[in-house]
């Protein structure tokens, strides 16, 4: 069945079908969005636009196609959600004004429809940006004028400007850089061809209801629908697993038959050509059968035979494995502190400190293990600085040591951390930042000894201020009450504790809560270090 | 004579009492609770909200006014051949200032001028304010106009989020720029700017980010007169510590305060607390 014109009851129709896979790809278009604002609503705002005018539409019945168009129009400017769907209902002002009083359209009123839609979008937006829902429907009406010079079958016409409208779509990440960075097309765009395709749809299950023959045309065209499905944002829906090509050299290869004999095969069938020598595309589930077919009619050659689904994966696992610019490598003990340190975007955790100094191998190691081009190293010891620095000339990326002599210290550089900038900015603003801290320790002394006329006796505790020895005693939270009094200025705001291994969580929290009513306008805060031989790791700031 | 209409969108946060008393024209941004829909600031109020927000299972979504809601609020004005200035959330943010732009060619009305403020909330409200206090003083369109250019021009705003979260979800800042740091506390300070929202650096423990926020209008500011606006989401104790250290370092010569409505309010959650800063100079009288 072709068609040559249509009514308003067929307009109705055609445009459920478009809100009806909007409907279901609603999902998927929200995900993509990423321009002007990356709310990630595209879809279902354009879902519900259209869904609104269509709405109005069903008010009326047995209307010419002008009046229907104008009620859809109505009822899109109404229920217009998010700037797509703005732009969606001036879509459809246009067409309705293109169709005003007539009561059916044939190709070259759809044509103008389409122009004057694309206008009315571009009009709609205050400064247009190409790449978006405006450059897709300007290509579509684009497509459809030249189409409809040559043919004025619409259904033929709609396919090939559905085309025209999805190489515009594809084409949007080399426009708008936003859209290349996140890897997408543009979601507004991707709205307006899923339209096209849904009334693509309705006018083929028109078509199969009325038990007609015809489009073999558009099922060849599924070719690129298909290529847009083996992306994983259709692979669900994938059917037929061998894309199978190869061209038949024959005496008169009847393509006629051919397609009708390998219809049942699969879908996307392409069979083109001359007399001489024949094209043949499709995905089937038995390329066997298939070449056997076109045996019968001449020599086989190019024989092509690919499996779609290791074609999908493979996109997928290119795209998943996207690198960061800089990584981070941190040095440090205890499983809390770990824990930690990976939350603030440090990638590998090399074990060690004051009295386990790793190599500069196992850094390396671990440079060159994580998933991006640069690394910076924080140390976070005094005695892991050598090693860093002797780590960052044998990686094999470019690396920079950020000297951190302590964990607060790290913790205090990561807060300036941003993946996204260059090496050098990073090193440059973590540098500055982690001097922002000081560092307190408390540990057991190991000898006796009397510095500064300090008297400590082995196996006490004694608490350290930026690796000076300030004070000592036999309870932990005197000695480390003491040790806050030294460490503590005017304008302090925040003190972290990080207990160790040896220390239980109730201790823990007696301690913050002693600390808490002695400095009531100080923000104080615990977390589970779990490293060894350290009481507490305490920065103040 | 029919002189100057001010007109904003709900994203100023204005509340309704003081909207009638200025003579500003509010038109509401819409929010979703699943099926059930709001107008910002007319059927929910920032306390409503709130509550709302703390116990519903799906966060709500928002939606900016349809063209022709805009022309509903236009027309009455219109009718009275009024100037319009019409002054709204960044277009960065939403498709507000679109639909106005929209409802104004639709309804080819000529004097209505329609102003992307690059930002939203207590700055948006800064701008409309003053635009107001002018309309109302009988200045014209052009005084108006220039006043809300040298207030963009001077305007900063500061805020810090309790978490990301809310901003990420609604795509309201780059999700790239994430801070991370969950386990530690951190508090991320944000400003806008060129009508969007950076991130601005990351700090540890409340106190601190407060004390950050005021050194950061300090070194801007240094004694000059300013005018400060402050707001929160659902944090009065905290805003009122913010308005305090404000005070103490700022030479404030107006300061206002509000609560966050229903549309900001889904977009950075209820933890945030931030202000907009101006130079007072040419703003208002000091």
């Amino acid at each position: 069945m072709k068609i040559y014109s249509f009514n308003g009851e067929d307009l109705k129709m055609m445009l459920v079908g478009g809100v009806n896979l909007l409907a279901k790809s609603k999902a998927e278009i929200d995900a993509l969005n990423v321009f002007p604002v990356p709310d990630g609503d595209t879809g279902t705002n354009m879902y519900l636009t259209l869904l609104a005018g269509v709405k109005e539409a069903r008010g009326i019945d047995g209307a010419g196609v002008g009046e229907v168009a104008e009620a859809v129009a109505r009822g899109c400017l109404y229920g217009a959600r998010g700037n797509s769907g703005v732009i969606l209902s001036q879509i459809m002002k246009g067409f309705a004004d293109a169709l005003k009083g007539r009561g059916s359209a044939g190709a070259e009123d759809v044509a103008r429809a389409f122009r004057l839609a694309s206008d009315a979008a571009y009009q709609a937006v205050t400064d247009p940006v190409e790449g978006t829902i405006l450059t897709v429907c300007r290509e579509t009406a684009a497509a459809f004028e030249l189409l409809a010079r040559r043919y004025s079958d619409l259904v033929r016409i709609m396919v090939h400007a559905y085309k025209g409208a999805k190489v515009a779509l594809d084409n949007t990440p080399e426009q708008l850089p936003v859209l290349k960075k996140a890897g997408v097309v543009d979601a507004g765009g991707q709205g307006l061809v899923t339209i096209l395709e849904g009334i693509i749809r309705a006018l083929k299950d028109a078509a199969a209801q009325r038990d007609i023959e015809l489009f073999d045309l558009a099922a060849s065209q599924q070719k690129e629908f298909v290529e847009m499905r083996a992306g994983d944002y259709f692979a669900a829906e994938m059917e037929y697993t061998y894309c199978t090509e190869f061209l038949i050299y024959g005496n008169r290869v009847p393509t006629g038959i051919l397609q009708e004999e390998l219809g049942p095969y699969g879908d996307c069938l392409l069979v083109v050509g001359d007399d001489n020598a024949v094209k043949v595309h499709i995905h089937s589930n038995h390329p066997g059968l298939v070449l056997e077919c076109g045996l019968k009619y001449g020599a086989l050659q190019n024989v092509k035979i690919s499996n779609m689904e290791d074609q999908n994966r493979e996109m997928r696992s290119e795209t998943e494995e996207a690198k960061k610019k800089v990584g981070v490598v941190a040095v440090a003990l205890g499983e809390g502190i770990t824990t930690i340190l990976q939350s603030m975007g440090v990638d590998a955790v090399v074990n060690g400190g004051q009295t386990m100094n790793p190599s500069a191998e196992d850094i390396v190691n671990a440079v060159n293990s994580i998933p991006a081009e640069g690394a910076i190293i924080l140390p976070n010891n005094k005695n892991v600085i050598m090693s860093a620095e002797q780590a960052s000339k044998m990686a094999g990326k470019p690396v920079k040591v950020v000297p951190t002599q302590s964990i607060p210290q790290g913790i205090a550089a990561l807060l300036s951390y941003n993946p996204l900038e260059s090496l050098e900015e990073n090193e440059e603003k973590m540098k500055q930042s982690f001097r922002d801290v000081l560092t307190g320790e408390i540990t057991r002394a190991v000898r006796d000894s009397s510095p500064d006329g300090l008297e400590v006796k082995k196996g006490q505790f004694i608490g350290l201020a930026e690796g000076k020895l300030s004070t000592a005693g036999a309870q932990l939270e005197h000695v480390t009450g003491e040790l806050l009094d030294t460490m503590v200025e005017e304008d302090s705001s925040l003190v972290s504790l990080f207990f160790g291994a040896e220390v239980s969580s109730d201790k823990a929290d007696e301690i913050m809560k002693m600390l808490g009513d002695k400095y009531p306008d100080i923000d104080f805060e615990m977390y589970y270090g779990g490293q060894p031989l350290y009481h507490f790791l305490i920065s103040v700031e | 004579m029919p002189g100057v209409k001010i007109v904003t969108d709900s994203t100023a946060d204005i509340p309704a009492e003081l909207a009638k008393e200025y003579n500003i024209t509010v038109v509401p941004l819409k929010v979703f609770f699943g099926d059930e829909v709001f107008r910002d600031g007319v059927d929910l109020t920032p306390g409503n909200f709130f509550q709302k927000l703390e116990k519903c299972t799906t966060l709500p979504t928002t939606s900016q006014p349809t063209p022709a809601e805009f022309q509903e609020y236009y027309r009455p004005i219109i009718e009275k051949e009024s100037s319009i200035i019409s002054i709204h959330i960044s277009s960065r943010m939403s498709g507000t200032f679109q639909s106005a732009q929209l409802a104004k060619k639709i309804m080819g009305y000529q004097d209505l001028e329609i102003i992307d403020s690059q930002t939203v909330s207590v700055p948006l409200a800064m701008m409309v304010f003053a635009a107001a206090r002018v309309a109302r003083a009988g200045g014209t369109k052009e005084e108006i106009l220039s006043l809300i250019r040298r207030i963009m021009e001077n305007q900063q705003t500061h805020f810090v989020v309790d978490t990301l979260d809310y901003l990420q979800r609604g795509g309201r800042i780059g999700k790239a720029q994430a801070f991370l740091g969950t386990l530690l506390n951190v508090k991320p300070l944000l400003c806008i700017r060129e009508g969007e929202i950076h991130p601005r650096e990351k700090v540890r423990g409340m106190n601190k980010a407060l004390n950050r926020l005021v050194q950061v209008a300090r070194e801007q500011f240094k004694d000059e007169k300013v005018l400060v606006y402050l707001t929160h989401g659902n944090e009065p104790e905290i805003l009122g510590k913010l308005r305090l250290k404000a005070q103490e370092n700022l030479n404030c010569v107006e300061v206002w305060e509000n609560q966050l409505g229903p549309v900001v309010g889904t977009h950075v959650g209820p933890g945030v607390v931030g202000f907009a800063i101006c130079k007072a100079d040419g703003v208002i009288e000091t």
